[in-house]
């Protein structure tokens, strides 16, 4: 069989799926615009590069992230995963279609909004691999926690931590300075993003917040195949 | 086609399925009939490879059931409680979505659905059709494609019996076709109808095995009678006794014939039935 047909063909059903499904695109797609809209109305707020990076935090947390982790939450409350597995949909295909629209969302948004907020960005390409990369963990999560999740409800809740995670990781990194917080911000899934945002130009692509970004995307890779392969059994 | 051996599964101690052994031949319908928890479902899902047996082996389509891939699943239809649907999304999209992934025409979906007397319902919400419009929404899924090898759960539970004569033809019209059907059911007569073989599954043990006819010829007793009194009573005796009942108000007396279902409760000591 065709392997175009098939990819095009769940790519079909994943617009059917949103079109029938505004609500959650409005939430999705709708909360980091929203996020925007008012943070404009804060003086001073063109050229601030702290109010890009809260908005951007916002579009990983909800369009790269929840918006994957509620989609399959969905699918498995609703069977319609079961279905999929058993109608000889491969991983790939599934994961793709799951990750596609959230991934062009979220890069519409952060090429977008420096443009929005006014704020001068030192280097374009490493602001456009670090956000293409830490959108990219967010969507790993997310992955692992809806196919992990029993329904809609237990994603969000699980998805939910990771927002708070990556809302709090970079005020704490802001305010504090000791070495335990540094390490920590580091090392996490949110540290190339937030270092890039207090570094900014003295920022390099050397730096460990990297490698650490590298080595999440790696390991959420390995953890993703393991979730899909789980959820072609049952579970009694 | 399908071949199990010496199939166990325990689930918290309590065995699902002991020792379970048949095998199912190209183009045959295999009727597996059992009441709720007998072992049904436990055995699909071991064959789809959703579960996987503590011993014995399971084979499909030439291959072992652990290692069946989502190429393998390509040649299989399945149709049960265990798989959902789009709610938002209407009737036809969600049957298109399959069409297109399958590279099935329109006008095969459309001619199933006109056939299953779905067509007029097309654009209704998923989530708004009845008990019996889904049933079908599962078997057209199930069907679309033409599989090798197609699992039905219940196909006709929920339909009048003129839906039911249809899904029995399209049945028989992919028999024809050399599609081996795996049929669970809890209406014995369809079972009889239908099935080329069937196994009784209870309590994870089959009972009994074969053509459905022969099985009721194997458990008719030509020597009894039933005999019917005025008031309702019935009593089975042997034929030699007849005389003695006679000129007591007997309303018919009547060959014993067994049924797949009287066989059960002969076997079991315990009615079939299906929650």
């Amino acid at each position: 069989m065709n392997r175009t047909n098939r990819l095009k063909s769940v790519f079909w059903l994943r617009r059917q799926y949103l079109k029938s499904n505004l609500a959650l695109l409005y939430m999705c797609v709708g909360t980091p615009i929203g996020d925007f809209a008012l943070l404009s109305l804060i003086p001073k707020f063109h050229g601030n590069i702290f109010f890009l990076s809260t908005a951007l935090n916002f579009v990983y947390s909800m369009t790269a992230g929840a918006f994957v982790s509620m989609m399959i939450g969905e699918e498995k409350e609703k069977k319609n995963l079961r279905t999929l597995i058993l109608s000889g949909v491969k991983m790939y295909e599934y994961i793709l279609s799951i990750v596609i629209f959230p991934f062009l969302f979220s890069v519409s948004a952060f090429a977008y909004f420096p443009l929005f907020f006014g704020v001068a960005i030192p280097s374009w390409p490493i602001y456009l691999i670090i956000a293409i990369s830490t959108s990219l963990i967010f969507i790993l999560i997310n992955l692992s926690i809806g196919l992990f999740a029993k329904s809609q409800m237990h994603a969000s809740l699980f998805s939910f931590g990771a927002v708070m995670v990556a809302n709090v990781l970079p005020i704490l990194a802001d305010l504090s300075n000791t070495k335990l917080v540094k390490y920590i911000v580091d090392w996490s899934f949110i540290g190339a993003n937030t270092e890039y945002f207090i570094k900014l130009e003295q920022f390099r692509i050397t730096d460990n917040s990297i490698l650490a970004m590298l080595l999440w995307i790696v390991g959420l890779l390995i953890l993703t195949k393991f979730a899909f392969a789980w959820n072609r059994k049952e579970h009694v | 086609m399908i071949e199990l051996k010496h199939i166990t599964k325990t689930f918290n101690g309590k065995k699902a399925l002991s020792d379970i052994s048949f095998s199912v031949s190209e183009g045959e319908i295999f009727g597996f009939l059992g009441p709720s928890g007998s072992g049904k479902t436990t055995t699909i899902n071991i064959l789809t490879g959703q579960l996987v047996q503590d011993s014995g082996q399971a084979f499909i389509l030439g291959k072992n059931s652990k290692d069946i891939s989502a190429d393998d699943l390509l040649n299989i239809g399945f149709m049960s409680d265990t798989v959902g649907f789009y709610e938002k999304m209407s009737l036809y999209k969600n049957l298109e979505f399959f069409a297109k992934f399958h590279h099935v025409s329109t006008e095969v979906l459309d001619d199933l659905l006109r056939t299953l007397d779905l067509f007029q319902d097309k654009d209704k919400k998923a989530e708004n059709l009845s008990t019996g419009m889904k049933q079908r929404l599962f078997l057209i899924r199930a069907i679309l494609h033409t599989p090798k090898i197609l699992f039905l759960d219940e196909p006709t539970s929920g339909l009048d019996p003129t839906l039911s004569k249809k899904v029995h033809d399209i049945l028989f019209a992919l028999k024809e076709k050399g599609v081996t059907i795996f049929l669970t059911t809890h209406d014995m007569n369809e079972a009889t109808k239908l099935c080329d073989n069937i196994a009784l599954l209870y309590q994870g043990n089959i009972i009994e095995y074969g053509a459905p006819l022969s099985i009721i010829d194997k458990y008719s007793d030509e020597n009894k009678v039933v005999i019917r009194f005025q008031n309702g009573k019935e009593i089975t005796v042997s034929k030699e006794e007849v005389g003695n009942y006679l000129g007591q108000y007997v309303v018919s007396i009547h060959t014993m014939e067994s049924s797949l279902e009287s066989i059960f409760v002969q076997l079991t000591g315990k009615e079939f039935k299906n929650e």
